[in-house]
């Protein structure tokens, strides 16, 4: 396993003793592997990716990422936000060249010739070659969202780390974008844990598939998605994709539905409790 | 076709700068009329004739260059000490609560104390020399400039300070390559709108015992009666602020390139 999360949980300090953010989540990735978290707002998945990067720290548990436990934030865990928070003074190489001038990728072995021309030839694989020089506010959403995935990259992270990277995008190129990945995927061998709300994207991009419930979040299932590969968008008319989907629908309905019924019975309990107080 | 009246709606560049030219041309009519109309007496109104005369008597005699190059020596020294002051301290506000905490009270008690009334005291620890007249512009123009460059700074994106952990990024590098580039633009902002007020803390300044500048000379004028030299002064220290601010708001767009409105795709 590439990647170990053993018994993590999250709390936050409350006073009303709300549920823990995450109860006890476990699981590994495999080198190379696609995952996806999948679940309703609220599960966790953010909050997950967030423990993963090291930008919050556990309340308990432990990740460890190929042995060793991880700790703050570092560029062996690339991220790429929904949002691509390119840095508005930069031009597009200036961008995803960032992370090459920072002390901590400076380490022999990392040759910055090397990388920068890494840098061109993801800018050529996403499109971008030809606005190299441009600034951020010059592109298009998605030319944005695709250079932040480059910047992501560039400094050849052990993991991609991706918290709903398509989610502000119209629907159009967010497909664009998926078939994108699929490729940069493939070609670059990479291992990604990938958040979003959307059942079809988890299920074209990924090998596997975990679903979360919200309140406390945790994974209430696996689903292993065997459509064979090299991926493409049009097998989302396969059997195989239409079956999982219906599986995963129903996985989140219910929960869904328990969610609710949970709510009104904590919602009951807060009267009583009120009704106690004033009597 | 657009409408001259169109409530919020943008109308053409021509159209605007001919408006500008208008309303100037409107002034300098009404100021024409009023006095060579003999409507008004020339000590609450000069005529632009005697405004000139004044004028050029005051640059053939070396009076004005004096008095300019005084004032502009105080503005200068006041505000770029404002300026080496207020940038540390506002960056070290903006990034760190704690020292937030221990400055930014005092400042906001401090910063409603209007600086005229410094002036007793100023001259009580500064004497009246020239060292006295820069510490009142530098008071009265780097205590806002240090609330003002933290402002900025605490502005900045926390996702820019995210994205930049996740590449590995230490505080340092952070605060330098991140906090500091986003800041920037503001920064300058903050300079070119204090270095207005610094001009209006110097008529303050040159009223402690000058025996040069534009402030002193407009209060000597004063005493005088002698209001075409008020007027000639109030114009000159007018274009010098709209000078300074098209001088800075010129470099901005020069130097940041990417807050430009309009950069073409």
């Amino acid at each position: 396993m590439l990647l170990m999360i053993e018994a993590l949980t999250k709390s936050y300090p409350s006073r009303d003793g709300r549920p823990p953010a995450l109860a006890e989540i476990n699981f590994g990735i495999e080198e190379g592997e696609f995952v996806s978290l999948v679940g309703p707002s609220g599960c966790g998945k953010s909050t997950i990716l967030a423990l993963v990067a090291g930008l919050i720290p556990s309340s308990t548990g432990r990740i460890t990422l190929d042995g060793s436990i991880v700790g703050k934030a570092g560029a062996d865990r690339g991220m790429v936000f929904q949002q691509p928070n390119l840095f508005p003074w930069l031009t597009v190489f200036e961008n995803v060249t960032f992370g090459l001038t920072l002390k901590a990728n400076r380490i022999p072995g990392n040759d910055a010739r090397v990388l920068k021309a890494r840098a061109d030839s993801l800018l050529e694989a996403v499109g971008l070659a030809a606005f190299r020089d441009h600034y951020p506010r010059q592109l298009s959403g998605g030319m944005r969202q695709r250079a932040a995935l480059v910047r992501a990259l560039v400094t050849k992270p052990r993991i991609l780390l991706m918290d709903e990277p398509f989610g502000a995008l119209d629907a159009q190129t967010r497909e664009e974008m998926q078939e994108l990945l699929l490729h940069l995927c493939r070609r670059q061998g990479t291992t990604v844990l990938f958040v979003t709300h959307d059942v079809e994207e988890a299920l074209i991009l990924s090998d596997r598939v975990l679903v979360m419930q919200a309140h406390p979040g945790a994974i209430i299932a696996e689903v292993p998605v065997s459509l064979q590969r090299p991926r493409h968008l049009d097998m989302r008319a396969d059997p195989i994709f239409v079956e999982l989907r219906a599986r995963m629908f129903g996985l989140l309905r219910h929960r869904v539905r328990k969610d609710i019924s949970q709510m009104v019975v904590n919602e009951g309990m807060a009267e009583a409790e009120n009704r106690l107080r004033q009597a | 076709m657009f409408s001259l009246t169109a409530f919020r709606q943008e109308i053409p560049s021509h159209t605007y700068w001919t408006a500008i030219a208008a309303a100037a041309a409107g002034v300098a009519v009404l100021w024409c009329a009023l006095t060579y109309g003999g409507y008004v007496t020339p000590i609450f109104l000069p005529s632009p004739t005697d405004v000139w005369n004044a004028a050029t008597e005051l640059c053939l005699s070396g009076i004005f260059a004096a008095d300019f190059g005084r004032s502009c020596g105080r503005v200068f020294g006041g505000f770029v000490a404002a300026i080496i002051v207020s940038i540390p301290i506002g960056m070290l506000m903006g990034n760190f609560r704690i020292i937030e905490a221990a400055i930014e009270p005092f400042l906001a008690f401090v910063r409603y104390m209007p600086v005229p009334a410094f002036i007793p005291l100023i001259i009580l620890y500064a004497g009246i020399d020239e060292f006295s007249k820069i510490l009142v512009i530098f008071i009265g123009t780097a205590v806002q400039m240090i609330i003002m460059v933290s402002d900025v700074v605490k502005k900045v994106a926390a996702d820019f300070c995210k994205v930049a952990l996740t590449l590995g990024a230490t505080p340092a590098e952070i605060a330098r390559k991140v906090v500091w580039r986003a800041s920037l633009p503001g920064i300058v902002d903050v300079c070119r709108i204090n270095l207005g007020w610094a001009w209006t803390y110097l008529i303050v300044a040159e009223v402690l015992a000058a025996n040069q500048g534009l402030g002193f000379r407009i209060i000597k004028a004063q005493h005088l009666l002698n209001t075409s030299i008020i007027f000639f002064y109030l114009v000159v220290i007018g274009a010098l602020g709209l000078a300074c601010d098209i001088a800075f708001r010129l470099s901005g767009a020069r130097l940041f390139p990417w807050t430009r409105e309009h950069l073409g795709a």
